[in-house]
């Protein structure tokens, strides 16, 4: 008999996306974060975004609880088969696109865009010049999902001016 | 003649590279996101966009035109060109970007004399001394070249090379007018073929 690779993986997958609804709730904000940004991201990003929203006077999900286990959470997560080191040290990924995708889905459905542009945001204020120019792509576009909520003219016209650089950037590189 | 056939054999080069490998639409995915980008900052300054920062629009509205003539998108090329082009609050020498792209586009869709309209018209707004687009006798020609001839003297190509570089702006916008001119008039002129 001959075995489906892809259909083992998709197989996994599923499991996988099953178990995200099991975390625990310290689990859940950082796969929610992870999922916001993209297929990898660094650890540094999501301790810098955590950090930020336990600052922030939110009472929507509890930070205060997730940010001292960001390691131990990240660590759990790699075990369950969630996410994977990357060959980049402090790199991380989903062990597959629709683990991303069910991450990001934790989000309710009218949070989402307004959850990717205050992450955006908090990543714009946060990192340093050398680290916001590496990230630009990623903050850009972050921060484009809310673009309808931006009423200030002076944030639009910073937003617009990312999105030229952005631009400029991608057709050097 | 010899140099103007060389002009006429490296502009049919480049006309021929353009249309092999410029229009192929999405052909180029750097191009792609950039014009992605470009769009979206667009859309972030709005419909005011115009009033709220003119020079980030401009900016904005022409490296999307240009993004979008080399990945082949030309309907929004056009489009964009021509929100620039009609605005009555910009001048001429801002409209330079927008304006070489749609020679380009003009050149790529083989549509020189079109391309030697806009470029004529585009150094006569310069306000740069600016021949008429009709038909011209042999004797206009010969007069023409005799006086090329002697205002080049006997300055060799490293003269040339040597002079020193351009700095006004409008003059350096109306020569490249007259190298995007040299491409279309070498197409449309009979007597080169």
């Amino acid at each position: 008999m001959e075995v489906n690779a892809k259909d083992v993986t998709n197989n996994v997958a599923n499991i996988l996306v099953d178990k995200l609804n099991r975390l625990g709730e310290s689990q859940k904000n950082i796969i929610m974060i992870a999922g916001s940004l993209g297929g990898c991201f660094p650890k540094s990003i999501i301790c810098t975004i955590v950090t930020s929203l336990s600052e922030k006077d939110t009472d929507q999900l509890d930070w205060h609880e997730t940010l001292p286990s960001i390691d131990e959470s990240i660590d759990e997560l790699e075990k369950e088969g969630i996410l994977e080191k990357d060959t980049n040290e402090n790199v991380w990924r989903f062990s597959h696109d629709r683990i991303q995708l069910a991450a990001f889905e934790l989000i309710p459905p009218n949070d989402r865009d307004s959850s990717r542009g205050e992450i955006g945001n908090i990543l714009l204020e946060q990192l340093d010049d050398d680290a916001l120019e590496a990230n630009l792509f990623k903050v850009v576009s972050l921060r484009n999902f809310a673009m309808a909520t931006i009423s200030d003219d002076d944030d639009r016209r910073g937003l617009a001016q990312m999105n030229l650089r952005a631009g400029m950037k991608v057709i050097v590189l | 003649m010899k140099f103007i056939r060389h002009i006429s054999c490296v502009s049919s080069l480049i006309i021929y590279l353009l249309s092999v490998y410029v229009p192929q639409a999405s052909g180029n995915a750097a191009f792609d996101s950039a014009a992605a980008y470009f769009k979206a900052g667009r859309a972030v300054l709005g419909p005011n966009g115009w009033s709220i920062d003119q020079n980030t629009m401009l900016t904005l509205s022409s490296e999307a035109a240009n993004a979008c003539f080399i990945s082949g998108h030309h309907d929004t090329m056009h489009e964009l060109i021509t929100e620039v082009i009609t605005r009555q609050d910009i001048s001429i020498e801002d409209k330079f970007n927008v304006i070489e792209v749609r020679i380009q586009a003009a050149h790529v869709a083989k549509e020189f004399k079109q391309g030697i309209d806009i470029a004529l018209d585009f150094r006569e707004q310069l306000g740069l001394p600016t021949i008429k687009n009709e038909p011209a006798s042999k004797l206009v020609i010969i007069k023409e070249f005799i006086k090329s001839s002697r205002a080049l003297g006997n300055k060799t190509a490293e003269d040339i090379a040597s002079l020193p570089n351009l700095t006004d702006d409008r003059v350096i916008m109306g020569q490249r007018m007259l190298e995007l001119l040299c491409t279309s008039t070498s197409q449309v002129s009979d007597i080169m073929h």
